[in-house]
């Protein structure tokens, strides 16, 4: 592919004869649209073509004469369904995760927004302070709450949580190992989750709210409707786009979940309670090696990231089709 | 009656505003525990944060604060190198990704070609594949090109960005056709009409889509686990992981130092421009 065009853009101007001129267009369409089409075709489209033929063959990272890259069908999908003692219990740890991460974030965030919505004072300056933890690393977060997740166990002081806890039971209670004991890493992790995340919900329900129409409310008060009565009948089903979106992105991020889990669950030797399917894929692709079977997980990720979306569009598009 | 019902609005509204300092406070707790600890010197620091209110005397805490934490990661050699490695990692992305994708986008939103309307089609599908799906063909991608242990490897795959090409495309087209025809009439090329008529007035596309890619790039993390192994190109990320499990118990104020250092660029960014970033999240919302 040419890129000449760059280089005598005076072509342009100069001749006047409009097939040339075409011919001039279609050399900046080119330029234009190029560089970014050639980099997604390589980086998105390529990888994913090759994600669903990858995962047909025992593809390693480096194939020696030794294991010689072959199509073996459907076996990686075979295996990881039947065979793999370590996928359900994952499975099950991101679904768990996701139930409880996805309901507490959408409902918290929704309250937060109501909150700051309002005429007080100070409001968006109390937005700012819910939505910083959303925009900070999540590693160095999560590396943060470690330290208030602290137990004694490792030989270290208590931390937060522990200190807290046995104060307030007067040392009836704990401490606990939270990041360690099999049982509490998930729920230890999903709570940072939330607190980490709930930001994003709030500013979707936020923009939301903003574009309710005030007649709305002032109709419904003249109705004799109270301020329960209002979020219930007039806020809640108004904010339903808000709430599918948020729910969506809540979930595929859930599903993906993966910074937290390494730099929390990195302590004891539990931390195969809290392998979730991403942590699984890495594993399976970076530390085995076995990028043939992991991009059957891959794949099987994507699969599910597809339905919920298709999900989305259609329960927005009957939505709007309700509107017309 | 009536002063009886201002009453309970005055209750209602004290009790909302004590709710929302109440959370203010469990938000901000994390960051400001990170942030005083980095000051602090000397061991126990995870016991600090209930014992020191009543138990150290004002003399002895004040003899305990000081930048030492600071001072001791910013002579770590490997710290400035992580940074750096950071800075041009997120600042190369963000200034090629907004070029590269803008420019997509125009061409898109703007001029017609053979397939655009197809390219335009596979680009709001291919918003939905999430990165992790396809690291995988990603990481032997980027094997073949040799690009293991490298800077390019953290920053070429995340230049054109389905999203945001998306973005500027739903900005673009809302751009009234007059300001371009009358430039092309006066002799402006496509690349000029772009530069001088279309970015001017783009600004909050801009800002959104620079604030999401620059938090994307800062905060890497699984892809550069994946393909660095050589300290020498180290994002802070993989750093900060190492520390995490490293310093908790060796250097836990050094640790915070170093967190609050990662940081620091992210929140001080937010701090001034707080209503952007929320905006730029709601603007990435938009693509339902």
């Amino acid at each position: 592919m040419s890129l000449s065009g760059l280089a005598r853009p005076e072509t342009l101007a100069t001749t006047g004869r409009a097939t040339s001129w075409q011919r001039g267009e279609q050399k900046w369409d080119l330029l234009l649209a190029a560089p970014g089409l050639v980099l997604m075709l390589v980086f998105v489209l390529l990888p994913l073509a090759m994600a669903f033929g990858m995962s047909l063959t025992n593809q390693r990272l480096v194939s020696g004469p030794k294991v010689p890259t072959r199509f073996i069908g459907p076996e990686n999908y075979v295996r990881l369904l039947t065979d793999d003692p370590a996928f359900w219990p994952a499975l099950n740890h991101t679904l768990v995760f996701a139930a409880v991460v996805v309901p507490a974030e959408t409902v918290l965030g929704l309250c937060l927004a109501v909150l700051i919505n309002s005429k007080t004072r100070w409001a968006s300056l109390f937005g700012a302070f819910y939505f910083a933890p959303f925009v900070l690393p999540v590693v160095v977060v999560a590396a943060v709450w470690t330290f208030f997740y602290a137990s004694s166990a490792g030989g270290g002081p208590q931390g937060l949580f522990n200190t807290l806890i046995l104060n307030i039971s007067g040392g009836r209670l704990g401490p606990y190992d939270w990041l360690t004991d099999p049982r509490l890493v998930l729920p230890s992790i999903s709570l940072f989750t939330i607190w980490q995340g709930v930001g994003f919900p709030m500013v979707i329900y936020l923009a939301g709210l903003q574009d309710i129409p005030a007649h709305l409310y002032e109709a419904s008060a003249l109705d004799g409707a109270d301020g329960w009565q209002q979020l219930r009948f007039v806020t809640i089903p108004l904010l339903r786009n808000a709430t599918l979106f948020v729910v969506v992105v809540t979930t595929m991020n859930a599903f993906g979940v993966f910074d937290q889990i390494s730099i929390m669950a990195h302590g004891g030797g539990t931390f195969q309670s809290a392998t979730t399917v991403i942590y699984l894929l890495v594993e399976y692709g970076f530390q085995q090696l076995q990028l043939g079977y992991a991009s059957a997980l891959g794949v099987l990720f994507l699969l599910f990231m597809l339905c919920l979306s298709v999900v989305e569009r259609r329960v927005v598009r009957e939505e709007s089709a309700l509107y017309e | 009656m009536r002063s009886a019902s201002a009453l309970g609005r005055t209750i209602l509204a004290a009790a909302r505003q004590a709710v929302l300092i109440a959370l203010a406070g469990a938000f901000v707790f994390p960051l400001a525990f990170m942030l005083e600890n980095s000051f602090k010197l000397g061991s126990g620091l995870t016991q600090s944060a209930l014992e020191n209110d009543n138990a150290v005397s004002g003399e002895t805490a004040l003899s305990q604060w000081g930048l030492r934490n600071y001072e001791v990661v910013l002579r770590t050699p490997q710290f400035l190198r992580y940074f750096g490695n950071t800075l041009l990692i997120a600042a190369t992305t963000v200034a090629v990704g907004l070029l590269v994708n803008s420019l997509l986008a125009y061409s898109l939103a703007r001029r017609r070609w053979k397939g655009s309307r197809l390219a335009l089609a596979l680009i709001t599908t291919l918003m939905i594949v999430p990165f992790n799906a396809i690291s995988m063909p990603l990481l032997l991608i980027v094997n073949w090109f040799g690009w293991l242990d490298t800077y390019q490897v953290q920053i070429v795959p995340f230049l054109a960005t389905p999203l945001y090409v998306f973005l500027f495309h739903q900005f673009f087209i809302g751009i009234p056709r007059d300001y371009s025809d009358q430039a092309a009439l006066d002799g402006a090329n496509p690349l000029q009409i772009y530069w001088h008529v279309i970015l001017p007035l783009s600004g909050p596309v801009i800002a959104s889509v620079a604030v999401l890619n620059f938090l994307q790039a800062w905060g890497a993390y699984l892809w550069p686990l994946i393909t660095v192994r050589s300290p020498d190109y180290y994002p802070l990320m993989l750093g900060a992981s190492y520390l995490s499990q490293v310093g908790r118990e060796s250097a836990p104020g050094a640790a915070m130092a170093f967190f609050a250092l990662t940081s620091l660029p992210v929140l001080g960014l937010f701090l001034v421009f707080q209503k952007r970033f929320m905006q730029s999240v709601v603007d990435s919302s938009a693509k339902g």
